[in-house]
């Protein structure tokens, strides 16, 4: 009861927050829901972003990512290769809720400028971002339509240590399914990480 | 007849978990049932690993009737839960005599098996320590149920094989769990069922009693 009422409070947070989720993987949100927003998140560059200043992208993905976990990490280069592909089209934007001191603005900043990770990564001390989309896992993926409803959500592909060999990729599934105006085959996957620990 | 087939259940699940044996050699099941052997799932000293999917998992909690069971879902790749693996150590060495089974599953690629035991030599992990059949596939996350896909992950049994407490990565709960949180957990279900008190006489009207253990954790 107190988890589900804290919750409560914190989709409040978020104009435009989900119904009680129904989905398989998450407890929050499902596929469909209007994407929860957020107000105004530091970002890497020094500058602060919402969800709302990217209205002109055919389609958004959100990923809860941080420094400090080797699942995240693993999917950086995958997610900054998919950035540069999509870039015209799609606005990648990651978030970290991450209260570890290793993926702190200043640690993230530094991580971005050392990666040269070409997405917006934006920091959220506050976690609500993170509990308004359910999110779990370290990367969790939420793609979002045209109208921000999240048209899919969960891994970005089914191999997590040899991308090569992945036969599933979701992620880019859901995108392609997005800018062709036509709903994703795979909606939902089990995301795939280290544990986003919230307090 | 009851105790017979429970035991030669528990035998049929050792020699499956012992079939999908990662590198160690494979121990010979007994001759005759030892029933005493089969319930404590630690037959080999040392640190030991063996290979494991979802089915064989579930019929190794079945053959340990009258344990409380912890397992611990965790990989190398996973800090938190490398950080936290102690625990399971120290609560194997301080509950096992009161009925506390611990076993760890990794969820780590078969390529990973040097450094899982590694580690589980480090730590002293004399445990039932697994590996998933299934590497860090999403066949892993799926096929045990690891809710939120994440790890660290915890799953308690109590004595009669039931699922008790499940401890995931949750977005609805007001913090992430502690191992505080599961040892607490762990102490609850050994402890000795509480005799219902015999009162002069009981109204016919009463509520009855509220099982406080009611349930798997929300």
């Amino acid at each position: 009861m107190r988890g589900a009422a804290l919750a409560l409070l914190g989709i409040l947070f978020f104009a435009g927050s989900a119904q009680a989720g129904k989905a398989k993987f998450n407890r929050v949100v499902n596929v469909g829901d209007k994407a929860p927003v957020w107000s105004e998140l530091p970002g890497v560059d020094g500058k602060a972003h919402t969800l709302d200043e990217y209205r002109d992208a055919k389609a958004v993905v959100i990923v809860f990512t941080c420094n400090r976990c080797p699942v995240a990490k693993q999917y950086e280069e995958r997610v900054a290769a998919f950035t540069k592909k999509y870039e015209k089209r799609v606005q990648v934007v990651a978030i970290s809720v991450s209260r570890n001191g290793a993926d702190r603005l200043e640690q993230m900043k530094a991580r971005a400028a050392d990666k040269k990770l070409p997405f917006a990564y934006l920091y959220d001390e506050s976690q609500q971002s993170g509990r308004a989309y359910g999110a779990t896992a370290t990367p969790h993926f939420f793609v979002l339509d045209g109208e921000r409803k999240i048209a899919y959500m969960g891994a970005f592909d089914d191999n997590t240590f040899e991308p090569e060999h992945a036969e599933k990729h979701y992620v880019i599934d859901a995108v392609e399914a997005v800018l062709e105006g036509r709903e994703p085959k795979v909606k939902e996957s089990l995301q795939r990480g280290c544990a986003i620990e919230y307090e | 007849m009851k105790i017979e087939r429970r035991v030669s259940f528990a035998v049929a699940a050792l020699l499956m978990i012992l079939a999908g044996c990662d590198r160690q050699p494979v121990v010979k099941a007994p001759a005759a049932p030892a029933p005493q052997a089969v319930a404590d799932p630690v037959p080999e000293p040392g640190v030991t690993l063996h290979q494991i999917d979802p089915a064989g998992l579930a019929a190794q909690v079945a053959s340990l009737p009258g344990k409380v069971v912890l397992v611990d879902y965790w990989a190398t790749w996973c800090p938190p839960c490398r950080e936290r693996f102690s625990h399971l150590v120290e609560w194997h060495k301080k509950y096992s005599s009161q009925g506390l089974v611990v076993i760890s599953v990794a969820c780590d690629d078969k390529d990973k098996t040097d450094e899982i035991l590694a580690f589980l030599k480090e730590q002293n992990a004399t445990f039932q320590n697994l590996r998933s059949a299934f590497g860090s596939m999403e066949k892993t996350f799926e096929g045990f149920s690891i809710d939120g896909g994440a790890l660290p992950h915890c799953k308690l049994y109590d004595r009669k094989g039931q699922l008790r407490h499940t401890f995931a990565a949750d977005a609805t709960e007001k913090r992430t769990f502690t191992p505080e949180d599961v040892e607490e957990a762990i102490a609850e279900l050994l402890a000795p069922e509480k005799e219902p008190e015999k009162g002069p006489e009981k109204k016919p009207e009463e509520p009855p009693a509220k099982d406080e253990d009611s349930g798997e954790k929300p």
